[in-house]
């Protein structure tokens, strides 16, 4: 039974207003970055040009005898190794890469003696004080895992958007690297990253993901 | 269409009258988009072009220097070769095929209805049932392959399954290896 909606509870009339505010901000995103897309990347036009010279002279593989950008597809294995020069002429598709790094947590050696001392009032035993120390420094030479998102700006994503979505996906800390262009998350998420991405955003479906592996980066990062 | 097609499927080849050359001539300016701009340099109207017989109600048109230009066939339209149609890409309308499909067209399999409709493919949807149609591949500039429409591209969308174009002439088929035939 549908109440009319000036008698509709309150809390639900806010959450169609924000949900409806989240809902136009993503849906226009992706159609206009995709309408972007094809029209920077659009292939020889359909109808006539007349600026271009006809007959346009296509580049044929000297192996397999089809045009260059086919030679992924030809059986001939010397033929994939002319790949390479190939890629030059034709840019491979954007994709979106997740690569899982781990790293080591900083000894803070003094930040479990300051837990410690808010735990015991003052007057107690120095040496009891000093073990629990130890302990705890043993107990936070943990080694993490980090999930690495690349590519997403090719397809439009706003990044700032994105760490928002993943923090409330997964609830750990999500960071924006500005030079390279890469999400960094704490925790290790590349399974349902496949999962998440095409949910997310619409324009980007679950071929395009890659998964590259483990990126050797020994970083260091604050403890949390 | 020619995924088994050599030497040995001629049967002969004939020189034809010019009244028959201008017919044709016509026909093809006729049938495809644009193409009597660039006939000239195609099939100019000095020199006379050739019709090569093959198997199986089968006609070849190749150009005085041996260059199979354009195909018929009992049941199909005039419809161009692949490397006619690199050269001149404006004269078939296009229809785009998503990525998984290429390897399937490459091997000669005919085009299913969701080839046409799934995200990364585009269906020109102005098109008829029995047009002739280049078929291009998802992220790639150069055509893939030629087809004729078994359906029009409104019943492609509304249906969804079942074979939507029919595969006449695809890359490296036996057409495209074929040698000249001087």
């Amino acid at each position: 039974m549908l109440l009319p909606h000036s008698n509709r509870p309150r809390n639900l009339i806010q959450k169609s207003k924000t949900a409806r505010k989240y809902r136009s901000t993503f849906c226009c995103l992706p159609l206009l970055s995709a309408y972007i897309f094809f029209i920077i990347s659009s292939p020889i036009a359909l109808i006539m040009n007349t600026e271009i010279e006809y007959p346009l002279t296509v580049r044929y593989c000297s192996v397999c005898t089809m045009p260059l950008e086919y030679c992924e597809y030809s059986d001939n294995k010397a033929c994939q190794k002319q790949l390479a020069n190939c890629k030059q002429e034709y840019k491979a598709l954007p994709t979106v890469q997740l690569l899982t790094s781990s790293y080591k947590l900083k000894l803070d050696p003094y930040a479990a003696k300051r837990k410690q001392a808010r735990k015991t009032p003052e007057g107690k035993n120095a040496k009891n004080d000093h073990n629990n120390v130890k302990n705890c420094i043993t107990r936070n030479d943990k080694v993490k895992e980090a999930t690495h998102v690349l590519g997403l700006e090719a397809f439009g994503v706003d990044l700032k958007e994105a760490c928002k979505v993943f923090t409330k996906k997964f609830g750990t800390r999500c960071n924006v690297v500005r030079e390279t262009g890469e999400l960094f998350i704490h925790g290790n998420f590349v399974c349902q990253m496949f999962d998440l991405i095409p949910e997310k955003f619409s324009n980007i479906s679950i071929r395009d993901i890659v998964d590259k592996g483990v990126r050797d980066v020994a970083s260091d990062s604050d403890e949390e | 269409m020619f995924k088994k097609f050599d030497k040995e499927d001629i049967t002969g080849s004939t020189q034809l009258k010019s009244s028959v050359q201008k017919g044709i001539r016509n026909k093809l300016v006729e049938q495809f988009i644009d193409l009597d701009k660039v006939i000239e340099e195609i099939l100019p109207k000095k020199e006379n072009f050739k019709v090569i017989k093959g198997r199986d109600h089968l006609e070849l048109i190749t150009a005085a220097d041996g260059t199979v230009l354009f195909i018929k066939h009992r049941d199909y339209p005039y419809f161009p070769t692949l490397k006619l149609l690199h050269q001149y890409p404006f004269i078939l309308p296009h229809q785009q095929v998503d990525k998984g499909a290429i390897k399937f067209v490459l091997n000669g399999s005919h085009i299913m209805c969701p080839g046409l409709t799934s995200p990364g493919a585009k269906l020109d949807e102005t098109i008829e049932k029995g047009a002739i149609v280049a078929i291009m591949a998802e992220g790639k500039e150069h055509a893939l392959a030629i087809g004729s429409m078994t359906m029009s591209a409104a019943d492609v969308k509304s249906i969804n399954t079942g074979i939507g174009v029919d595969n006449l002439h695809y890359l490296n088929d036996g057409l495209w290896n074929l040698p000249k035939q001087a």
